[in-house]
């Protein structure tokens, strides 16, 4: 056990070093800059390359860090869910894993977006109407997410409803229906209050590129989440579920799984981030591709 | 967002800036800015607005401030408080409600001015081309 937390502990600690020292000039900052308004079809001014360098490179310090943070707890939990549960504590793990990630992720964005301050003396842009995630993502994107959750959270339940008299299986179903619970409330959260933020923008254009930030970690969020539901199944599988059940629910996340993938990859997706500040993106004047 | 798709042409983005360098005070910007929008049509009646708390926070202003502007606001019946529910922009009249908004712009800014009421009217009397 000691090896086990020293050994995460040590993973944790090398992707937070290294997400913190990497080493990030000013050309990559600018190149990363140029990248991302290619990549959402935004007009670049020169002023704006500096500060959305910097907001992309605290970004991607973000992502190394969650990602390292994450690994390092699921080295901990492993160890220390594994022994007790044998089999049953393959899925639990790796949910366990997947929600501090996850959890990390989503949170650590705010974190993000409130470190992008602009200095006292700037004007500030936000927007009147506050934003809700679907300004952001689509609903068929945010619903297959629910969806999936619900596969995970149902598979869970139904390892809790036929556990038996057997403490151990007992005791290993119902953690795995509570970190699955945790998980979709998690995510349910963090999507919301990083979609209701506080913009760092001073004018319209910057704040179309705080939106289009804000889009972009939202569905990298949901998207790390579609594979969750295979592990809830397994563990469903693996309690003897009947064929029709399991069944049913591989359906409901296959189904999801392939709109959510379409969806997300879909032009309207791509652009909804701009709903909120130009109506539709045919007549939106700030594009590169016009 | 239900009717985004449906817009076909270029819309004023609904958004508010703060100037700290502006001669303006903070809530005047933000009751300047709700006037015009809710006069272009940019913010359409019964559009919910952010509580005074969230916009202060995202304006990095004081919440006193935007809650000198939504008071301005109301009394001007440009907003209206629903009690728990929100703030609402108003329902109005357009002529009416533009000819209102424009008189409590010009009164605003008589005031700012330090000009005499009774000198205010007549410049608008003189305009108007209403003797006495």
């Amino acid at each position: 056990m000691p090896i086990a937390l020293l050994g995460g502990a040590a993973v944790a600690a090398v992707a937070v070093v290294l997400a913190v020292r990497w080493p990030v000039n000013d050309a990559k900052r600018a190149a990363s800059a140029l990248a991302f308004a290619q990549k959402v079809d935004l007009g670049l001014r020169p002023d704006l390359v500096g500060p959305l360098g910097d907001r992309l490179a605290r970004r991607a310090r973000l992502r190394l860090g969650a990602a390292g943070a994450g690994l390092g707890a699921g080295i901990v939990i492993m160890a220390l869910v594994l022994p007790g549960h044998g089999e049953h504590g393959w899925p639990i793990a790796f949910l366990g894993y997947w929600t501090v990630t996850l959890v990390g992720y989503g949170f650590g964005t705010l974190v993000v977006q409130a470190m992008d301050d602009l200095g006292g003396q700037r004007p500030r842009a936000a927007h009147l109407v506050t934003p809700t995630v679907l300004d952001f993502v689509t609903p068929a994107e945010l619903w297959c997410i629910r969806v999936m959750a619900l596969v995970v959270v149902t598979a869970a339940g139904f390892g809790v409803a036929t556990a038996g008299a057997d403490a151990g299986q007992r005791t290993a179903a119902v953690a795995l229906l509570a970190t699955s619970a945790l998980l979709w409330l998690a995510l349910e959260l963090s999507i919301m209050l990083v979609a209701r933020s506080r913009p760092a923008a001073s004018d319209v254009q910057s704040l179309a590129f705080d939106d289009a930030m804000r889009a972009d970690s939202l569905r990298a969020t949901l998207s790390a989440s579609t594979f969750l539901p295979t592990l809830a199944i397994g563990a469903m599988y693996d309690a003897g579920a009947p064929l029709w059940f399991a069944g049913a629910l591989v359906l409901a996340y296959v189904g999801a799984f392939i709109v959510f993938v379409w969806s997300e990859h879909s032009p309207v997706a791509k652009q909804r981030f701009r709903h909120r500040l130009w109506g539709t993106p045919v007549t939106d004047p700030s594009t590169l591709s016009r | 967002m239900g009717d985004a798709g449906d817009r076909s042409e270029y819309l004023e983005p609904v958004i508010i800036t703060i100037d700290p360098r502006s001669a303006l005070p903070p809530y005047e910007q933000i009751r300047s800015q709700v006037v015009a929008l809710a006069s272009s049509g940019g913010l359409r009646a019964g559009t919910r607005l952010p509580t005074v708390r969230t916009l202060a926070g995202h304006l990095g202003l004081a919440v006193n401030t935007v809650a000198h502007a939504y008071r301005a606001l109301e009394r001007d019946g440009v907003i209206e408080t629903r009690g728990r529910h929100g703030t609402f922009v108003a329902a109005r009249d357009s002529v009416h409600g533009q000819a209102q908004q424009a008189a409590a712009a010009y009164a605003d800014q008589t005031r700012r001015l330090g000009l005499d009421p009774a000198e205010a009217l007549r410049l608008v009397r003189t305009e108007l081309g209403v003797q006495g």
